[in-house]
């Protein structure tokens, strides 16, 4: 027994024991495994007697020593004295493993620890994305926001408009990978002058046309041929002299997508662009305005080739929506026809339309729904005090008469008149057959002292008109009032007064003064 | 008839047919079920329709707007030149956590008319911002990479892509 305990024991720990007369040694096995620190009683009960026993066992589980209560055996034995030894044995070579099994488990729980910081870091973005409310809409639904987005600000402000689908695309990744797959978002292009705008023009045109992965047939898609599909197009080009070859070139290419659009730039560049609308059709083209700039009008009188006749090769069957200032040459007669809104700015030195040329235009769009005839204020220069729209406009008027024709429109609803084209009314309301009349609106920008309403004839459209929409304080003078009046009498069904923009406090005194007068009449 | 709906929190709202007929979910469920099953799911006052990702405050907002269109038809998409009435554009307001549990609900409940008149909500609130005071506003991380702050850059037009074109 002691040989095989002293095969097991450390050669310190057998001297230990040896030197005791241990007859009860046969109960303790001390074969530890290493990091066992071992706490060995020793109780001398005589002379004669040693009982050496374990009390203590950091780690029990790995201890195979004999377990007795140290309090019993002192109470049995009569322990004179106790001695505790407390032993740690660590081999060297198993220290030295244990040493590199710490370093690995120190290094262990640092690149856990790191990974941990890593992995909340990564997750730090996601759980903020996740409790953002907008970030859990799906795609579609922020699409709809965008283009509602988009659309809002283009109606309101073109360039605006453009440069929003731009601001769009710039908040996070999600929205610009939405914004950038879906070429809708760029439909709206506007073409202007300043810092950054041609490069946007580019960017524009480059997303519009490098998305072809879904074309489809409904609105607004189109599919002309399969190199150019994409998306129906609205452009707007409003631009000097820097970029009117990048539109005028936008428009040739793309003049076959376009549904909507405008014109609005100085002379050079309204000669270079109306020059590649001439190239091209408009298949598509539903609305159509062209607006000269200032210092563009009188300059394009002079343009030669330019006729709208002649614009987009005459084919434009959808073309429903036309805003046109006149500075052509030529009535463009091929270009009004199949309207439903036409809207006619006068101009000083373009090409006003004779009366039978208006009506012949009227004519050929039976489902005509809105007539604007536009003058801006102080159009009647003073170098030509006796020439203005309503004259220019009634030059045949006695020709016109003696055809005797009226113009059928069945869908016609409004017709407003501007400024000076409000003296024009008691001449041109009786060409109009125009059973659906519903308004009449008057915009008196100018001073209407002197309007020239002249008798008022007893026609359809006065006993037909229901609302009458007053905008603007130019019918403030008791001339005007008195005019406006008569108009109001001459108009029985009329159930609806509108005024609007400052018109209406002196043709509301003459009303209650009338009123106040019948009222004591009554009395 | 009325139909008994039960919000998130176990709140219960009475709802007449036309009101609860502007709701798809409830149209679908207490009627849509009679072409299908040959009989309604809910036809009578004592049974209720919960609807579990609706809270009461935003249930009772969005059965404001189903009251006020119960007898008109509201903005659809596909309108062109849309125009919201005044009171829509006052019902739906400028608190934009407001907008988007509506936005949520209504797109739960299929109920697209107010779905668009959310969208045209945020919108709304998003115009006149710029990319950074939408993050601001909304609470969105700008996670681009390099490479994307490049290209954006060029959109801009910045004096970086003049300098280095790279």
């Amino acid at each position: 027994m002691r040989k095989q305990m002293a095969q097991r024991k450390s050669p310190r720990s057998d001297r230990r024991l040896a030197k005791c007369h241990v007859s009860s040694l046969r109960h303790c096995h001390v074969s530890l495994p290493y990091f066992s620190v071992v706490c060995i009683l020793s109780i001398r009960r005589s002379d004669e007697t040693h009982v050496v026993m374990s009390r203590t066992c950091p780690r029990p589980r790995t201890c195979s020593m004999s377990r007795v209560d140290a309090a019993d055996v002192l109470t049995d034995m009569q322990a004179t004295a106790v001695v505790i030894y407390i032993r740690a044995r660590y081999p060297r070579s198993y220290h030295q493993d244990i040493q590199c099994q710490i370093q690995l488990l120190n290094n262990l729980h640092h690149d856990i620890h790191s990974s941990c910081n890593m992995a909340t870091e990564f997750l730090t973005p996601f759980s903020t994305f996740l409790t953002t409310p907008i970030n859990s809409l799906p795609n579609e639904i922020l699409l709809d926001i965008f283009e509602l987005a988009v659309e809002d600000v283009w109606t309101r402000n073109t360039k605006d408009g453009h440069n929003c689908a731009f601001k769009l695309s710039q908040v996070c990744e999600r929205w610009r990978s939405i914004m950038l797959n879906h070429t809708i978002m760029w439909r709206r292009l506007h073409i202007g002058d300043g810092l950054g705008q041609r490069q946007r023009t580019l960017e524009c045109l480059r997303r519009i046309q490098g998305n072809r992965f879904s074309p489809q047939e409904s609105y607004p898609w189109v599919s002309i041929d399969n190199h150019l599909t994409g998306p129906a197009l609205e452009i707007d080009i409003n631009c000097g002299d820097t970029n009117k070859y990048c539109a005028g070139v936008t428009l040739r290419k793309y003049l076959h997508r376009v549904t909507k659009l405008r014109i609005s730039a100085s002379p050079e560049p309204m000669l270079v662009m109306t020059k590649f609308c001439h190239k091209e059709p408009a298949p598509l083209l539903e609305e159509l305005t062209i607006v000269p700039q200032v210092g563009a009008t009188r300059w394009a009188t002079y343009i030669s080739g330019v006729d709208l006749e002649d614009l987009f090769r005459n084919e434009a069957p959808l073309l429903r929506k036309v805003d046109l200032t006149l500075v052509h040459l030529r009535w463009p007669k091929q270009l009004l026809k199949n309207l439903r809104f036409l809207t006619l700015r006068w101009a000083p030195f373009g090409d006003w339309p004779q009366l039978y040329n208006l009506l012949d235009a009227l004519a050929a769009s039976p489902e005509l729904e809105e007539l604007h005839l536009l003058c801006p204020p102080d159009a009647l220069h003073p170098s030509y005090p006796d020439f203005g729209p309503a004259q220019d406009l009634f030059r045949d008027v006695a020709d016109a008469a003696d055809r005797g024709t009226k113009v059928f429109l069945p869908c016609f609803k409004m017709l407003a008149l501007e400024n000076a084209f409000i003296e024009t009314l008691p001449l041109l309301v009786p060409f109009f057959d125009v059973p659906n009349i519903e308004e009449l609106r008057l915009i008196a920008d100018d001073d209407q002292s002197e309007l020239r309403l002249g008798d008022l004839p007893s026609c359809d459209f006065f006993d037909r008109v229901i609302a009458l929409r007053i905008t603007g304080a130019g019918f403030e003078s008791m001339h005007a009032t008195a005019r406006l009046v008569a108009l109001i009498d001459a108009m029985p069904k009329l159930d609806k007064l509108k005024l609007q923009a400052g018109a209406g406090p002196q043709l509301l005194q003459h009303y209650i003064r009338e009123l106040e007068d019948a009222t004591r009449w009554a009395m | 008839m009325s139909i008994t709906l039960i919000s998130k929190e176990g709140a219960q709202f009475l709802v007449s047919k036309p009101v609860a007929d502007r709701i798809g979910v409830v149209r679908d469920c207490a009627y849509g079920a009679d072409f299908w099953l040959g009989y309604a799911v809910a036809t009578d006052d004592s049974m209720g329709i919960t609807l579990a990702n609706v809270t009461s405050s935003i249930l009772s907002k969005i059965l404001v707007w189903c009251e006020h269109y119960k007898d008109m038809e509201p903005l659809v998409d596909g309108d062109s030149n849309m125009e919201f009435p005044e009171w829509d554009m006052a019902y739906i307001g400028h608190d934009m956590n407001q907008i988007l549990f509506v936005l949520e609900a209504a797109d739960y409940l299929h109920i697209p008319g107010l779905l668009l008149l959310a969208c045209k909500g945020i919108a709304d609130v998003l115009d006149g911002r710029n990319p950074r005071g939408i993050c601001d506003l909304l609470g969105i991380v700008m996670d681009f990479s390099h490479r994307q702050e490049v290209d954006m850059d060029k959109e801009n037009g910045y004096w970086r892509w003049f300098l280095h074109p790279t």
